[in-house]
């Protein structure tokens, strides 16, 4: 039997009723590269069609529990030989096909609703192990017809008249790559359904291109511009469809931001979903984002009805860098498996000439790599070369006295004591001091310094403080400290001239340190720039690669 | 978004650089001026009852 969808004589598929010693037969299928064998399961509860949503679960004795897949109309385009019903060309039919784990199939067939659904249910065959022993020509031939088939069809464009080379015998729409006109594949022949204009967006890869990825023969044969919106922000990306002639499959590539996915289509009943997890092959893939995803451009042919703003809901599940996609509409549920591919896989895959030599030096990073290399290698020069360019000298080095304890006990009023430095001249660039002030470590009270630089030839005078404060002892058997025996601070880009230090010193007269040093550094470099700087920049890099990863 | 990653890393490159090349710091001091007659008088800014007086700010 020989079945299409509803009103397209397209893409139609192939089903052989088989016979099996001991009376017993079953029904042969191919759809989309994969052989299924099913057949008829009594008292299976199958719901009505209009309740058979994707994704809703059936129980099927005998076999793992299901899901509706897909759900759609049919004609029968052909019939022959002995089969268990009268054959009724072109009536509308209805079905609904499941998927279970482990390849499990099933399919519901309502007919055309006179009669109860029957429900047929069994698994993916090893094409391998197939062989034609067919009692008559004609089935030969039938199914000679559903191997594999590489010849490309060469039609024109009803819009433009611009050559069309369909590489697939599957596909149902096709969109030209010259005037951007939609049109249907309807009896072999193109028919418009829209005029087009030129495609604003350059496929990476020209459509009709054959190339080798990943073990597979593939050709390029359709490319697509999808986007969603979050947050009031448009994120876009391009699909490619790939044609498998060797296995009549279809498979993707996506890139958005010059990242690429290498995407398989699997069965949906192979995925195992409970709340935010999804778990395929033992891997459990965690929820990341729900968008609602619209076509906004096609190019080239699909094997699918494929419009202008048709939307899905898709879902993405992630695990390490590979995630689980559901594309999820009224009718149908389709998943599949993305992971990373470099670009250069692609482009040597392809054949493809980088079309600059700058592209082609970068060729083999993804651009999220590249991104965070560049910028840190940029961050790194910068680093080394304004360290390199310091001149450090030390304009002030000298230990600090301290309160007069003796004058504190006997009640005198004494002045705090206060220095001056050398006078030190500066030229050239303003560049920066610090100044810095210590005590000894454990030295368990404060000591504080008043700190102005006075430029003695304009009198302009800066002012700072600094306290240092170190405790430590043993309690228990355990030692503790606490606080930071040095403090030190910045005079920000000091003008040239001559200057002086004043350092009033201040503490507890009754307890003063050990002792107290007094240090001041022109144009030394500034590990607070380096930390505050990476430390901006890493969190910054962290955060956008966790946003482009989820867009 | 990734073309928004790298010019906003891009101006963080830029600002570091910026501030490091000029050898720019956030200075808590303050800033006053001495006098031109205090510079000329004996002792100066460098006597005690000056930097105590209140005659000068920034302190």
């Amino acid at each position: 039997v020989q079945y299409a969808r509803l009103g397209s004589s397209q893409a139609p598929w192939q089903e052989f009723f088989l016979e099996h010693p001991g009376e017993r037969w079953s029904w042969l299928a191919q759809a989309q590269g994969r052989w299924y064998q099913t057949r008829s399961v009594d008292q299976a509860a199958a719901p009505a069609w209009s309740e058979a949503t994707p994704g809703r679960e059936v129980t099927v004795p005998g076999f793992p529990t299901m899901r509706i897949a897909e759900r759609g109309q049919r004609q029968m385009i052909s019939a022959e030989g002995e089969l268990p019903f009268r054959p009724v060309p072109d009536r509308p039919e209805t079905y609904a096909d499941m998927s279970g784990p482990g390849g499990t199939f099933g399919t519901v067939d309502y007919g055309d609703g006179s009669a109860p659904p029957i429900v047929f249910a069994g698994g993916a065959v090893d094409p391998e192990r197939l062989s034609v022993d067919a009692p008559t020509p004609a089935v030969a031939a039938e199914m000679a017809a559903a191997r594999p088939e590489v010849a490309t069809r060469a039609l024109t464009c009803p819009t433009c008249n611009a050559p069309l080379p369909m590489a697939s015998p599957l596909s149902e729409r096709v969109a030209c790559k010259y005037c951007g006109g939609l049109s249907d594949v309807t009896q072999g022949a193109l028919v418009a359904l829209r005029p087009g204009s030129k495609l604003p967006v350059e496929p990476v890869i020209p459509l009709g291109t054959s190339g080798h990825l990943r073990g597979r023969d593939v050709i390029c044969v359709g490319f697509m511009v999808r986007g969603t919106t979050v947050d009031d922000d448009r994120y876009r990306w391009r699909e490619y469809l790939l044609y498998v002639p060797e296995r009549r499959e279809y498979l993707f590539l996506l890139e958005e931001d010059d990242n690429w996915q290498f995407i398989i289509p699997i069965l949906p009943g192979d995925v195992e979903v409970n709340a935010k997890t999804a778990v395929y092959c033992g891997d459990s893939y965690e929820w990341t984002q729900s968008v609602r995803a619209e076509v906004e451009l096609v190019a080239g042919e699909f094997y699918w009805k494929v419009e202008i703003g048709e939307a899905v809901e898709a879902t993405e599940y992630a695990h390490g860098g590979d995630k689980l996609s559901e594309e999820r509409s009224a009718d149908e549920v389709v998943w599949s498996l993305c992971s990373p591919i470099f670009k250069h896989e692609v482009t040597t895959g392809f054949g493809l000439v980088p079309r600059s030599k700058k592209g082609a030096g970068s060729a083999g990073s993804p651009g999220l790599f590249k991104t965070w290399l560049w910028l840190l290698v940029a961050w790194c020069a910068v680093a080394i070369a304004s360290c390199a360019m310091r001149s450090e000298r030390t304009v002030a080095d000298l230990n600090l006295p301290l309160a007069n304890q003796s004058a504190t006990q006997s009640g005198t009023k004494v002045e705090p004591p206060t220095t001056f430095t050398e006078p030190f001249v500066l030229t050239g660039l303003s560049r920066s001091i610090q100044v810095e002030l210590s005590c000894n470590e454990g030295s368990n009270t404060w000591a504080g310094a008043d700190i102005a630089l006075v430029n003695e030839e304009t009198g302009d005078v800066e002012e700072t403080s600094l306290d240092v404060e170190h405790y430590s002892g043993v309690d228990d058997g355990e030692s503790w400290s606490e606080g930071n025996p040095t403090a030190s601070t910045w005079f920000s880009r000091v003008p040239a001239g001559r200057y002086v230090f004043r350092v009033e010193t201040g503490g507890d007269p009754a307890k003063p340190p050990q002792w107290l040093h007094f240090r001041a550094v022109h144009d030394t470099w500034s590990g607070e720039h380096m930390l505050w700087s990476l430390g901006i920049l890493v969190v910054w890099l962290t955060i956008a690669t966790v946003g482009v990863r989820r867009a | 978004m990734i073309r928004t990653m790298q010019i906003v890393g891009g101006l963080l490159v830029i600002g570091y650089a910026a501030i490091a090349f000029s050898d720019y710091h956030f200075g808590p001091g303050g800033r006053s001026q001495i006098p031109a007659s205090v510079r000329s008088s004996p002792g100066g800014y460098r006597s005690w009852s000056f930097w105590h007086s209140g005659e000068h700010g920034g302190k």
